[in-house]
């Protein structure tokens, strides 16, 4: 195992860890949230929500990836991991698993509200793109990234209220200065997939490295995107309902989000009343990143 | 007798007619709803998996994946019911694991294995995906053919090991592992409530002959096409104008030659195992696919 600990800020929040986080900005802040290795328990007691292989309460969540690790999270402060197999993590998969659902579990119960998106940088403010897995998030985003607009983060995108600028306005928080992308979304948007690293062995998903915001940005759009049987993009805005139930249904890990959140629907209205929220209806193939960056961006009001 | 029973097939080979039947037989008050099926995959699906896991499964290595997905299945095995049987389709192969083991191993349940003539498959399957057939003939025979976004069989972000027709249906058919039922498409098509029956009578089902026969009526196939017609159905490929096409068998015979022998090169052993013949078609040259 790892002696060094590795300290980063991200989404806001600072972690120190034995795992190496990839792609964070160094700090030498205090911790507010420490990722080590240890004893994981088995199960926790009267979980609220669960899944075959993760149970929460509003303090705790435990996941058990068969034949890989177990990882407890704790009041938001604490994130221990138990490998099953590599603790030294040669082919980056504890790392891959750690930085998604084990550090937003860690987030929300911190209070934060984390959507399941990817956000750029464009004009007025951050486009927040949300969706589920495969939908495209960090395509549209990197195709963003090709045209020189700075990403803010890839994947979780932890959205806070700012008080300060007035208004209710929301800010997303800084990610990693990297973007994932599998290899045919790589391939077209040119991408150095012959160089760039895996982000676990076996897996043609790759990490680039991208220019990305060090600093929070407010959120000028939320655009959820989804793969349907169109065939041309559609974006529609949401009415303040609808988007209220979008941005529910785009918290990541919805479940762990309702039991560790107690205020999420409230901050998903606030948050739908202050931005303005979109669904995007897309191809389910054959539409290039660029192009669909390009449609998004042009149907914000 | 009741549980997981899983419904398992290569794609194109008629599971999903088969999910109609059994949804009409089991709910013979209702109109068949096809966003609604009985046996919709949830263990093999990104977000089923993703659901259960708390990860993205797809940022998994092919065999770690695949070691999660023989967990889950067991697990969905032990939690199912014991008074009705729960099931679930998957195209997956039953494959060997790093550690030996069956991805489908004897605590996953049971196992209805739907087979059609490879040549037909063909043909189906690239209506399907609007690809050549030449494509498919290839990946039919390809030991390493997965459904995932590498090859575009399809486009889903979940690898699910296939290999070719005909070590998936060997995998299955000679499944040491778990109890299975392989039924033929073409016997489906011939004497559909008899074959029902059976399905009926392996799952734990209590199906009268009126019922299985009441339920193949309402699931023909101009019943389908009209359901499809009317409310759509969300498994049909956007490239593809219906999914309900003809269902016919024999299609495949009309395949070029060199298409047949390539799948009878790669399939025709299981193929005279499972009663389809391993013999090049003389359909003439005008009549055949092309």
């Amino acid at each position: 195992m790892n002696s060094e600990r590795t300290v980063v800020r991200a989404y806001g929040t600072v972690f120190a860890s034995e795992l190496p986080l990839v792609g964070f900005e160094p700090t030498k802040e205090p911790a507010d949230v420490e990722i080590v290795f240890g004893d994981v328990p088995l199960s926790i007691d009267a979980p609220s929500a669960h899944g075959m292989f993760w149970a929460a309460t509003p303090h705790e969540v435990l996941f058990d990836v068969p034949g890989l690790m177990r990882v407890h999270v704790a009041d938001g402060r604490r994130i221990t991991v138990a490998p099953a197999g590599d603790p030294f993590d040669a082919d980056g998969t504890l790392e891959s698993l750690l930085t998604g659902s084990p550090i937003a579990a860690a987030l929300m119960q911190r209070g934060e509200m984390v959507l399941h998106g990817s956000a750029a940088l464009i004009e007025g403010g951050a486009l927040v793109v949300t969706g589920l897995n495969g939908s495209g998030k960090s395509s549209v985003v990197s195709a963003l990234s090709a045209l020189g607009l700075p990403i803010v983060c890839d994947n979780l995108a932890v959205v806070t209220p700012c008080d300060a600028m007035g208004g209710g306005e929301w800010l997303v928080q800084p990610g990693s200065s990297t973007v994932k992308l599998w290899h045919d979304m790589a391939v077209a948007l040119n991408q150095p997939v012959e160089t760039a690293a895996r982000i676990s062995a076996d897996v043609n998903k790759f990490r680039f490295d991208v220019a990305a915001m060090l600093s929070p940005v407010p959120v000028r759009a939320v655009v959820h995107l989804e793969r349907a049987g169109v065939s041309e993009p559609q974006l529609t805005r949401l009415d303040d309902a609808e988007a209220t139930a979008m941005v529910m249904r785009d918290h990541f890990r919805g479940k762990i989000a309702r039991v560790s959140r107690p205020s999420a629907l409230a901050d998903s209205a606030s948050l739908a009343q202050a931005v303005p929220v979109y669904s995007c209806l897309r191809p389910a193939a054959g539409i290039d990143p660029r192009v669909l960056a390009q449609f998004i961006l042009g149907g914000l009001k | 007798m009741s549980g997981l029973v899983w419904l398992a097939s290569y794609p194109k080979s008629g599971s999903t007619w088969l999910r109609t039947m059994l949804s009409a037989l089991l709910s013979p008050e209702h109109e068949v709803n096809l966003h609604e099926l009985i046996g919709r995959a949830t263990l093999d699906t990104p977000s089923g998996l993703d659901e259960e896991l708390g990860f993205d499964p797809a940022e998994l290595s092919p065999d770690a994946l695949n070691e999660v997905r023989a967990a889950a299945f067991r697990r969905a095995a032990a939690s199912a019911p014991a008074t009705t049987p729960t099931f679930q389709k998957t195209h997956l192969a039953n494959i060997t694991l790093r550690d030996g083991a069956r991805l489908f191993d004897e605590q996953s349940g049971r196992a209805v294995y739907l087979v059609r003539d490879p040549r037909d498959v063909a043909v189906s399957y690239s209506h399907y995906i609007a690809e050549p057939v030449t494509k498919v003939v290839e990946a039919m025979c390809g030991h390493e053919t997965v459904l995932g976004r590498a090859q575009l069989v399809r486009p889903t972000f979940l690898q699910q090991p296939m290999g070719s027709w005909s070590g998936h249906a060997q995998s299955w058919v000679d499944s040491p592992s778990l109890p299975v039922l392989t039924v033929r498409y073409e016997d489906l098509l011939a004497d559909p409530a008899g074959q029902l029956g059976r399905v009926a009578a392996f799952a734990g089902l209590d199906a009268s002959t009126d019922a299985l026969m009441q339920a193949v009526q309402r699931t023909s196939l101009s019943a389908l096409r009209a359901l499809e017609d009317e409310h759509g159905f969300p498994e049909r490929m956007a490239t593809a104008d219906r999914f309900f096409r003809n269902g016919v068998a024999g299609e495949g015979l009309s395949l070029p030659d060199e298409l047949q022998h390539q799948l009878i090169a790669s399939c025709g052993p299981t193929m005279q195992k499972l009663g389809y013949g391993s013999e090049v078609s003389t359909t003439p040259a005008s009549e055949r696919q092309p």
